[in-house]
């Protein structure tokens, strides 16, 4: 990344920070995290389990909301506010443009992930858990869903109005995490007439379970680090086709 | 003299929606702005100022014609590496400070962060932005705002100053200012392209003006030249002037006021107040002064725009 991106993204990241509606979606996120202590206590398994399962799953939503909420729309705020007249009229390309905007959303969403982790590690110190694999794997599973989120709220907002990218952007959400089910109606031969549909599917739709630890780090199982590494290449090879959509979207813009 | 703005045939159609008729922002503009000058590029609401501003910043492409910047498309990033550019009404990214955003743009603009550290402060004092240097620009009145451009459009010491009202939303002190620094920059060889509903502005500022009039050139040429070929008009101030020549004072005079025993006059045309001076001074009264008025860019806008649009509804 050259200067004039690393400054875009500078710029993004200290917008973000001092944005009080980021404040908002950070508390819900640490929020979720501290109130998992109170499902802990009302859970008939394991508290530990339910602590680090519901407290992982609100970090994933939170990198939802933050996408949604901030990113989705943050190419539209900077065509109706202008600023992208003050930063397109320089000798920044569009290109430079988004990569920027797209960097810097991340460390934002990033930083937010990591302080909710931060907490949630503590909370489990507090707990008598200790932190291991299985736990960092996940968190960096949810960093890696973080970065195609981003990349897809920006697309999304490069193509359509803010409430429409973030709709789209939830939708991806959802299908990310259900394209699963779409390989299990295939596996148990429940609709044979169907299997062939379902297979292209599931290899077109998106699939954020191959960056999704959290089962595996709640249940005890090993992780299983290869997975990861393919799952990271997965996410990036869809950020880097959702970036160059966007950059495509965003180029052939008037403003 | 090198060209800095050279912009031929440019035309540029919008379709609103996708079943709207298309909208013809402009329609053959072409004009040059040579190195040193600066321009006035006026015209009424909705004539193509802005849309002409666009494309010679690159936020937009045109439908057809040219546009060269520095002798290079906008569209090529080089091109805008000698541009600053001050937009109507200006948006800055709110949460930063006047320092973090002029080492944004600088940044943006090839300046080495040195570079910006050391000319940052000076710009802002400039602007008489030095006090506010580290708050954020959020809480910036739009005299501030509008002053924090103009040092964000010279943070990188470009050739060519593109400014859109640079003069709107100050107060008195802060115009001045603002004069005094488009004046300054001038004087130091810079380019400057103005935008300006406020005439009077233009007139003090700039050599030249291109009126633009309904996505056409309606008139350019230098502003002296302008007003010296419309029409002429004399101020005609007597006194005891016989009653006859009076009557024929006030059958002359767009304007015509009696105080006391002084007649005041305002007479077009280069030869029928002259005479009338003579007719004063032959029937015994006194021609206190004779003083021929020049037009204000103000009027001569005026007077333009009125005859584009009656020819236009001719047509």
């Amino acid at each position: 990344m050259n200067r004039r991106a690393t400054a875009i993204a500078l710029a993004t990241f200290r917008e973000a920070v001092r944005d009080k509606l980021l404040l908002l979606v950070v508390v819900f996120g640490v929020g979720m995290v501290l109130f998992s202590r109170v499902l802990g206590w009302l859970s008939v398994e394991d508290e530990l389990k339910m602590v680090q399962d519901f407290s992982l799953s609100g970090m994933s939503l939170l990198a939802l909301f933050l996408a949604m909420l901030v990113g989705a729309g943050s190419l539209a705020r900077e065509v109706e506010r202008h600023t992208v007249y003050t930063v397109l009229t320089r000798t920044a390309t569009r290109t430079e443009f988004i990569l920027g905007k797209f960097v810097g959303l991340v460390w934002v969403f990033w930083l937010c992930l990591l302080g909710a982790g931060a907490v949630l590690a503590l909370w489990v110190l507090t707990w008598g858990g200790s932190i291991g694999a299985p736990l960092v794997a996940a968190m960096i599973g949810l960093l890696l869903e973080t970065v195609v989120l981003t990349a897809v709220a920006l697309f999304l907002g490069a193509l359509s109005a803010p409430a429409i990218a973030s709709v789209g952007t939830f939708a991806f959400y959802l299908v990310g995490h259900g394209t699963e089910a779409l390989r299990e109606l295939t596996a148990q031969g429940r609709s044979p007439d169907f299997a062939a549909v379902y297979s292209v599917l599931y290899r077109v739709l998106p699939n954020l379970e191959n960056v999704n630890f959290i089962n595996a780090t709640t249940s005890g199982r090993p992780v299983d680090w290869e997975s990861l590494g393919l799952g990271a290449l997965y996410v990036l090879l869809w950020t880097a086709a959702l970036l160059a959509g966007a950059v495509v979207m965003f180029r052939r813009r008037q403003f | 003299m090198n060209t800095v703005i050279r912009v031929r045939d440019l035309h540029k159609t919008f379709r609103p929606s996708a079943f709207g008729r298309p909208v013809q922002a402009l329609r053959g503009v072409s004009f040059d702005v040579t190195e040193g000058e600066c321009l006035g590029y006026l015209g009424p609401n909705g004539a193509g100022k802005t849309t002409t501003m666009k494309v010679l910043t690159g936020l937009m492409t045109p439908t057809s014609g040219d546009a060269l910047l520095l002798g290079v498309a906008p569209s090529d990033a080089s091109a805008r590496a000698g541009l600053g550019y001050l937009p109507e009404n200006p948006y800055f990214y709110e949460h930063l400070t006047p320092l973090e955003a002029l080492d944004f743009y600088g940044a943006l603009s090839g300046v080495s962060a040195a570079t910006v550290r050391e000319r940052a402060p000076r710009l802002l004092e400039r602007v008489r932005l030095a006090d506010a240097a580290t708050r954020r620009i959020r809480g910036f009145s739009k005299g501030m705002r509008q002053r924090f451009g103009l040092a964000a459009a010279l943070i990188h010491e470009p050739a060519l100053l593109m400014l859109d009202e640079p003069l709107s939303g100050l107060d008195p002190a802060g115009r001045r200012l603002v004069k005094e620094i488009i004046l300054e920059e001038r004087a130091a060889g810079r380019t400057v392209f103005l935008c300006s509903h406020v005439l009077a502005d233009v007139q003090e500022l700039c050599d030249r003006v291109v009126i633009v009039h309904e996505g056409q050139i309606a008139r350019e040429g230098t502003i002296q030249y302008l007003l010296e070929s419309g029409p002429r008009s004399f101020e005609l101030v007597a006194s005891h002037v016989p009653d006859e020549v009076k009557a024929r004072i006030r059958e002359a005079a767009r304007l015509y006021r009696e105080a006391g025993d002084t007649v005041t006059a305002h007479i077009g045309g280069a030869e029928a107040a002259p005479e009338l001076a003579a007719a004063v001074h032959a029937a015994g009264g006194r021609v206190l002064s004779l003083r021929p008025e020049r037009e204000n860019l103000e009027a001569w806008f005026v007077r333009v725009i009125q005859r584009e649009t009656e020819r236009g509804g001719d047509a």
